[in-house]
């Protein structure tokens, strides 16, 4: 069976239309967007949009029930084989081997992919270099920090020398310095490789220097574009000052009162805009003791689309078993 | 070969090494207390020949054989004369018992009966039922065959079986010198024994002797106590010496003893 | 620095091959490092051929001439011996499946599943790893026998390793099936003790049904359910075959524990394929 060669020009990653039910929940509702090559694109939404549930489609784990998704043009559900060649995929959960050493992941990873053994080699050692774990090549997993860990799949999802890198919530668990660290990894590899990379997340930090953002919530795409588009046409402006006096309070209240958001109390919250800004200030700029300006972000786009925080939830009971796992389960790994 | 495949290996090795060293245990006591008592006791019939005569000049097979091994574990020899053993087939009768001897001999042979109860020493003759009769004969339908079972472990149903098929009437005999008598005076036209007592006869009379046709043949060994493996070992390891320096031909040669055939 | 023309020279095949000895290394290296289960395949003998078989001997050995309570051509010692050997297989075999669980859920099986190999290569990758491991340390076992008085020759050894070979494929084959229905570790061990330990012990491993007396007289010695059991238990004739290799007594004839271990084979391994397609 030969690789079904891709049309010229094709995007990187095509989703057309997919939509998959578990049950009574629609897990995904007629999802469609494409990410470019060289994108470096963004996945937003809060756990239980759907975001793993569409990077398991997209890695053939699952199958959509209607739709198509497109891998480098070829469609994941007839060529399922040709497209997990051209993807690397760094899971939520590591999936490391914890018995065995860092260079022996990357060389079973080679040998799974059929990457020929000098070239895994060559590959194995670049990667390190890359991700700055050459001398722990020797050690075994077991011993490495979360963080090294997470640099570590990373390069081993480069191994078999992927074009398309999907990273599932990759900095999940970690603290902000490692964070930090992880993306500058993953932007010195977009800087050093030709690659496309897909991002899930529910982070709202993090996606702000990515090329594109989609914000997905419910199973439905909310939202596609720049993360300047998106602040733009979403996105508030937000005023919030503390006036000289209460009197004085009242007055800017009674003044702008359709602008008045959030609940009055010594502290008042403008929705505003530029306009807004000067007027206030000119009208009432000796009566304000205090004045910020919070420029619009994508927390406030989202909040605006979905109208709600990003929510929280209780342990699953895959999180339970793994964490009894980890505390030693019963012969476990 | 990585540092990491390396430590495997020596884990293994380790493991292996360690389970080596525990197969040298000795799993019981039987060598030791052989040595403590610096006396190795074997059960014998009175008279057997040519394994045991009684002869103290020409002791017998397995009475030299014996004392050969004992002599290269650096033991005495003790012999237990039981009686029961030359009149009784069934070794029920004989009552043995751990008490009275380590080994027993004259005329153990290494079947799947004798392993049902005891343990065997390494084989040094080969036996099996043989006729002996004044002159050849072709064949044994219509005649009268004295039969002598005296070896326990010879598979005398076996024999029954095949002197009927071919038309033989059987005798059974209690002793060599009847079954002697009985050829010599006409009353048998041959004799059915062990191998080695029917050539002793076969040579004291002037008789040929041939190997019973359809049966199999047997290994003569020593019969010990099951459970007794380092005595077993030991007594393998004299067993290896003596046929090493010839002395186990020397001596079968003197007994007109078959060597064992190569399986 | 374009690898992909490298690899179209590379055949399909050679692909699934080279994933194949991958994923068979990973399991092999494993079980080396795992230092539990290799102490544990090294202690399980030592007890059972050391302690058990010097303790219980006296019992089964004649002290009169004539007078056995069994009339049985060995010793205990060699007639559990490999029983121990079968043991050793299936714990190791059973260990190597629960893996699967873990592996499934969290672990390096999804990595796996998202790679260019087929599913029967994954499949095959983990039972033969689990397989080698297996005979492994059932050859551990064989360093006891002169401990045990088991004469071993290289024509014995060799048909043993085949058999232990045949027998560790459909254990570790039916290890994966029932792993790939229980969802949980503490399900795993329930199985382990109500199915796996019971199966070993009524297979004849530590008794024999002896045969020596007539099947009349087997059926008075021991209750008519027990032997029933016991000759209803595939895993009795692959013991039997085992034995009648090493110290050449079979209770039953010697093509039966061979062909039940292959049919077991191919069909749990047929039943593990299914299951691994389907998911």
């Amino acid at each position: 069976m030969a690789d079904p060669a891709p049309a010229p020009a094709a995007p990187a990653i095509r989703v057309d239309g997919v939509s998959k039910r578990y049950g009574r929940t629609l897990a995904l509702d007629n999802v469609s967007f494409d990410v470019g090559e060289r994108e470096m694109f963004a996945l937003l939404g809060p756990n239980g949009a759907g975001k793993t549930t569409l990077l398991h489609i997209l890695c053939s784990i699952l199958r959509p029930d209607s739709g198509v998704a497109l891998i480098g043009g070829v469609d994941v559900a007839k060529h399922p084989l040709a497209a997990r060649q051209l993807l690397g995929i760094v899971f939520q959960e590591p999936s490391l081997d914890d018995r065995l050493t860092v260079k022996e992941n990357l060389d079973l990873h080679g040998l799974v992919f059929g990457v020929p053994r000098r070239l895994r080699r060559q590959r194995i050692g670049e990667m390190l270099a890359l991700v700055e774990l050459a001398d722990w090549a020797d050690k075994p997993v077991r011993s490495l920090s979360s963080g090294m860990k997470r640099r570590l799949e990373i390069a081993r999802a480069l191994i078999h020398d992927s074009r398309i890198l999907l990273l599932d919530e990759p900095t999940v668990g970690l603290d902000a310095q490692t964070r930090e660290r992880i993306w500058s990894h993953v932007r010195q590899l977009r800087a050093e490789r030709d690659i496309t990379v897909l991002v899930t997340t529910h982070y709202i930090e993090e996606v702000e220097h990515c090329d594109r953002v989609c914000i997905i919530d419910g199973g439905k795409v909310l939202a596609l574009d720049t993360p300047e588009a998106l602040k733009q046409a979403h996105g508030q402006t937000l005023l919030r000052l503390s006036p000289a006096s209460a009197a004085d309070g009242e007055a800017i209240a009674r003044r702008f009162a359709d602008r008045l958001t959030g609940t009055p109390g010594t502290e008042l919250t403008l929705v505003s805009d530029d306009a807004l800004v000067a007027a206030v200030l000119a009208e009432f700029g000796t009566r304000i003791k205090t004045l910020s300006i919070e420029v619009p972000s994508l927390e406030t786009v989202f909040l605006s689309l979905t109208g709600h925080e990003l929510r929280n939830r209780a342990a699953d009971p895959r999180e339970q078993t793994r964490a009894f796992g980890r505390r030693g389960g019963e012969h476990t790994r | 070969m990585t540092r990491a495949a390396m430590r495997d290996v020596l884990s293994f090795v380790a493991v292996v090494a360690l389970l080596v060293a525990v197969s040298v245990l000795p799993p019981d006591t039987s060598l030791s207390e052989v040595e403590k008592s610096a006396s190795l006791k074997a059960c014998v019939p009175p008279v057997y020949p040519p394994l045991v005569t009684g002869d103290a000049a020409l002791p017998g097979l397995d009475i030299e054989l014996l004392g050969a091994v004992a002599q290269r574990l650096g033991l005495a020899l003790v012999v237990n004369e039981n009686p029961a053993i030359g009149r009784d087939f069934n070794p029920r009768n004989w009552r043995l018992s751990r008490g009275q001897c380590h080994v027993i001999a004259g005329g153990v042979v290494d079947s799947v009966q004798t392993r049902s109860f005891l343990d065997v020493s390494p084989p040094y003759a080969e036996t099996g039922w043989a006729v002996v009769s004044p002159a050849p004969i072709a064949d044994l339908a219509g005649k009268t065959v004295g039969v002598l079972t005296l070896v326990s472990g010879l598979d005398r149903i076996g024999l029954a079986s095949v002197l009927r098929a071919r038309g033989a009437v059987a005798r059974v005999v209690p002793t060599p010198d009847m079954l002697a008598a009985g050829i010599a005076d006409g009353t048998f036209a041959a004799g059915v024994t062990e191998a080695m007592l029917a050539r002793k006869l076969a040579d004291e009379h002037g008789w040929t002797v041939a190997w019973a046709p359809d049966l199999a043949h047997y290994r003569l060994v020593f019969g010990l106590w099951k459970g007794d493996v380092t005595l077993k070992h030991a007594i393998a390891r004299a067993f290896a010496g003596l046929s090493a320096d010839g002395t186990l031909a020397a001596i079968l040669d003197r007994y007109g003893g078959v060597p064992v055939a190569p399986r | 620095m374009n690898g992909a023309g490298a690899r179209q020279r590379r055949s399909a095949l050679m692909v699934q091959l080279g994933g194949l000895y991958g994923l068979w290394l990973r399991e092999v290296k494993r079980a080396f490092r795992d230092r539990g289960q290799l102490i544990g395949g090294v202690s399980r003998p030592i007890l059972w051929v050391l302690i058990l078989g010097i303790g219980l001997n006296p019992y089964f050995r004649g002290e009169v001439y004539g007078a056995a309570t069994f009339v049985v051509p060995f010793t205990y010692l060699q007639f559990i011996f490999p029983a121990v050997i079968a043991l050793n297989i299936m714990f190791t075999s059973v260990q190597s499946a629960v893996s699967v669980i873990w592996d499934r859920e969290f672990g390096f099986l999804r990595e796996v599943l998202v790679s260019p190999l087929s599913r029967t290569t994954v499949l095959l990758g983990k039972v033969l790893g689990g397989t080698t491991v297996a005979v492994l340390h059932g050859c551990l076992v064989l360093i006891l026998a002169r401990f045990a008085d088991v004469p071993l020759t290289l024509p014995d050894v060799l048909k043993a390793v085949g058999l232990m070979a045949l027998l560790a494929f459909a254990l570790t084959s039916l290890g994966v099936v029932i792993a790939n229905r229980i969802r949980s570790f503490e399900g795993f061990g329930i199985f382990s003790n109500a199915v796996i330990l019971p199966l070993y012990f009524t297979s004849s491993s530590i008794f024999p049904l002896d045969p020596a007396l007539t099947r009349a007289q087997t059926r008075i010695v021991y209750p008519e359910w027990l032997v029933t059991l016991v000759e209803y238990n595939p895993l009795t004739y692959a013991v039997d075959a085992l034995r009648g290799t090493l110290i050449d007594y079979y209770q039953f004839a010697p093509w039966m524990g061979i062909a039940v271990m292959a049919g077991a084979a191919v069909v749990l391994f047929g039943i593990a394929l299914y299951d691994f397609h389907r998911t």
